[in-house]
């Protein structure tokens, strides 16, 4: 009877994905058939949960999804993901439904799925995949439930022996949780020339997850990420993981990695975990290197770029308010060393959530040359400017507007004779912009 | 010459959750306003001794629940010099889960309780889910309004009645009781992070000023409302955001 029900959901799903495409709605299937069905995802046949791969953590999934599904299309595979859809059941859900037959049968090469922490234990219940790929852990914005020690636990409840984890060697939280398994596949981004280390006064590390006491990083490549040893036991990197990023040549964007020279599109801190995880993954699957390669430079640039008049507005989108993905942001920026305008709108949900943000490492920014920092959305625009201000960014440079209004901030952008222009916030706000840039150049043309 | 301020910033790699560690560039930014030098020294090693005669505050930032143990055990050593350092009505502040190093008990959920230096009357209870929201407090007996988030992995009972502050929005120390925190002479505990002393530079000040008075040293300077414009603004922003919900 399950089965019966499972079919018809699956039919009437597809007749809203339909709808939706046609009328333009914004209909999360994957929710509607969750919520008609009980552990609705179990019932979809023909998986093979071999080439079943989750990639989780804190930051760094959907990159490294990207990446992954990427490489994984440019060499020929077919693969279900959810890279459309939200991590959570009902967008997994969402991408079965859409790829799946009409009685919920499963036909490709590779399931790959960004799935988040908090839910991948209630997941590996539905579908007990077998390769699971951890890009790191920790301290992420609140909407996700910061705690790290919860995101460990969920993570560690699922592993068993017949997985292949695909870990991170550089971060010491999610490092412990390949000390589960013999069939742990490690992956790290070796010392570069713009590797770091952190000895100001107000640098914190993390605290080891074995002992509690200090974790030393002999070197950080991103925030708390670098090969690293406690203060106290002998818990460490591993000296020799399977993949690692070992050269990097940020002037004609190359890697090696092991002893393999790939050329990439992205060459920032960031995306160095990312392909180094990626490559990990796909070499355990047979993928060549040359298939790698070419699906490294597919990927997509972060950077978008939106026209208001004659600004050229570079939109920068960070997925969520997080340490990490703000200063990635504030970095790439600071690589600009031209006069610029930057514009920071922070999205609030059901509580204010600036306060990680104070972790995020902004010196970089000091260096480079900013005309003016617009901190604009509805509450939290003053936080921001505060961050900037513990920052070092001197106050003479930040503009603060209480509004959410793109008319209210360009009014003070056309006051500044500046057209380099930065804007860094979430994905609705470059939707809001654009509608902004639309409605301008409607206007302006009927005024013509 | 100037007035000093010391301040002994402890285990900051391991109490370093939620945004904390711009408290200390708080008290530093606030004590330059106040025309106080400041001396901050780190405590990084469970084997540091702390230079209790030397210090004026103690910051414990918020940490992880799995790390109180460990700071208890340090500490434990020095509860002695602790009890008279606080016994002295020198200041002492824990933020967040780092509340239960001084609690009485700490009820864990799949591990055993642990016992705490017990310098609060209190008891830490772990929660199965977190919450988080923001919070509004008023400091007891004070006229010092206080706003920021909490983000709470326990509940607190606290056993008489030693709170902190009234809770104007928010979840404070459990479901029902309205109150935020615990007091014993100058140890405040809070579960306000934000970070706290970043978001409320005049309670900052207070803080400072009491530390100063217990040397007898009077500090009559204010901050000016203009060099903290961010932070006022923000409070009444996000007060009228929170009285909007």
């Amino acid at each position: 009877m399950n089965k019966i029900w499972f079919v018809i959901i699956i039919w009437i799903s597809k007749i809203l994905y339909i709808f939706s495409k046609v009328f333009n709605k914004n209909i999360c299937i994957g929710k509607f058939a969750c919520k008609m069905q009980k552990n609705f995802i179990r019932y979809f046949s023909n998986i093979d949960y071999n080439n079943v791969i989750v990639i989780t953590g804190t930051n760094g999934k959907s990159l490294t999804s990207t990446i992954t599904l990427n490489i994984l299309n440019q060499s020929g595979k077919t693969v279900i993901s959810n890279i459309d859809e939200n991590n959570n059941i009902s967008g997994i859900a969402s991408a079965f439904i859409k790829k799946c037959g009409f009685f919920g049968r499963i036909k490709c090469d590779f399931i790959l799925l960004d799935v988040n922490e908090n839910i991948i234990e209630e997941f590996y219940d539905l579908i007990a995949f077998k390769n699971l790929c951890v890009t790191n852990i920790q301290s992420d914005y609140i909407r996700s439930n910061g705690n790290i020690l919860y995101r460990f636990n969920n993570i560690r409840n699922i592993i068993d022996d017949g997985m292949t984890l695909y870990i991170n060697n550089d971060d010491p939280n999610s490092k412990l949780l390949g000390e589960e398994l013999d069939k742990t596949i490690y992956f790290g981004v070796s010392k570069n020339e713009r590797s770091y280390i952190q000895k100001d006064l107000f640098d914190v590390s993390v605290s080891c997850p074995k002992c509690g006491n200090k974790i030393i990083f002999n070197y950080n490549n991103t925030n708390n990420m670098g090969n690293f040893r406690c203060s106290n036991c002998d818990y460490k990197s591993e000296s020799n993981p399977t993949h690692q990023i070992v050269r990097i040549d940020y002037d004609n964007n190359e890697i090696v990695c092991n002893k393999d020279k790939y050329s990439v599109s992205n060459i920032e801190p960031i995306y160095l975990y990312s392909y180094a995880c990626s490559i990990s993954i796909c070499r355990n699957f047979g993928i060549t290197k040359k298939q790698i390669e070419e699906g490294f430079n597919i990927l997509e640039n972060n950077i978008l770029n939106v026209k208001v008049r004659d600004k050229n507005i570079k939109y920068i989108q960070i997925k969520h308010e997080s340490a990490e993905s703000f200063k990635f942001a504030m970095d790439y920026i600071s690589e600009d060393k031209n006069n610029k305008v930057v514009v920071i709108g922070i999205d609030t949900h059901k509580y204010i959530n600036t306060f990680v943000m104070y972790d995020s490492n902004l010196s970089n920014i000091l260096n480079t040359n900013i005309e003016k920092c617009i901190c604009f959305t509805k509450d939290v625009c003053y936080d921001i400017a505060n961050i900037l201000s513990y920052a070092g960014l001197p106050k003479d440079k930040i503009l603060v507007l209480n509004t959410d209004s793109y008319i209210s901030v360009f009014r003070e952008i056309n006051k500044l004779n500046v057209d380099n222009i930065y804007l860094v916030s979430c994905n609705h706000k470059y939707d809001e912009l654009k509608r902004y840039a639309s409605s301008i150049e409607k206007d302006d043309n009927n005024e013509k | 010459m100037k007035n000093k301020l010391n301040i002994t910033w402890c285990y900051p790699d391991i109490l370093n959750l939620n945004g904390d560690k711009s408290n200390i560039k708080a008290f530093e930014k606030v004590a330059k306003a106040l025309d106080l030098d400041i001396n901050i020294s780190r405590i990084d090693s469970y084997d540091d001794i702390i230079d209790f005669k030397n210090t004026d505050i103690l910051l414990f930032n918020s940490c992880e629940l799995n790390n109180v143990e460990y700071v208890i055990k340090a500490l434990k050593d020095q509860k002695k010099e602790l009890k008279k350092y606080l016994d002295s009505d020198k200041i002492l502040i824990a933020i967040g889960t780092s509340g239960a190093i001084f609690a009485n008990r700490v009820v864990r959920i799949d591990k055993g309780d642990l016992v705490g230096l017990e310098l609060l009357n209190m008891n830490c209870y772990e929660r199965e889910e977190m919450l988080v929201d923001d919070l509004m407090l008023k400091v007891r007996n004070e006229n010092i309004k206080l706003i920021g988030s909490q983000v709470q992995t326990m509940d607190i009972i606290v056993n008489d009645d030693s709170y902190f502050a009234d809770v104007e929005y928010g979840y404070g120390n459990n479901k029902g009781e309205n109150i935020d925190g615990a007091r014993y002479r100058n140890l405040i505990y809070t579960n306000m992070i934000g970070p706290l002393f970043v978001k409320n530079p005049w309670f900052t000040q207070e803080i400072i000023k009491l530390a100063m008075k217990n040397k007898k040293v009077e500090i009559e300077k204010c901050i000016d409302k203009d060099e903290f414009e961010f932070e006022y603004k923000s409070f009444d922003t996000i007060k009228k955001y929170i009285e909007e919900k």
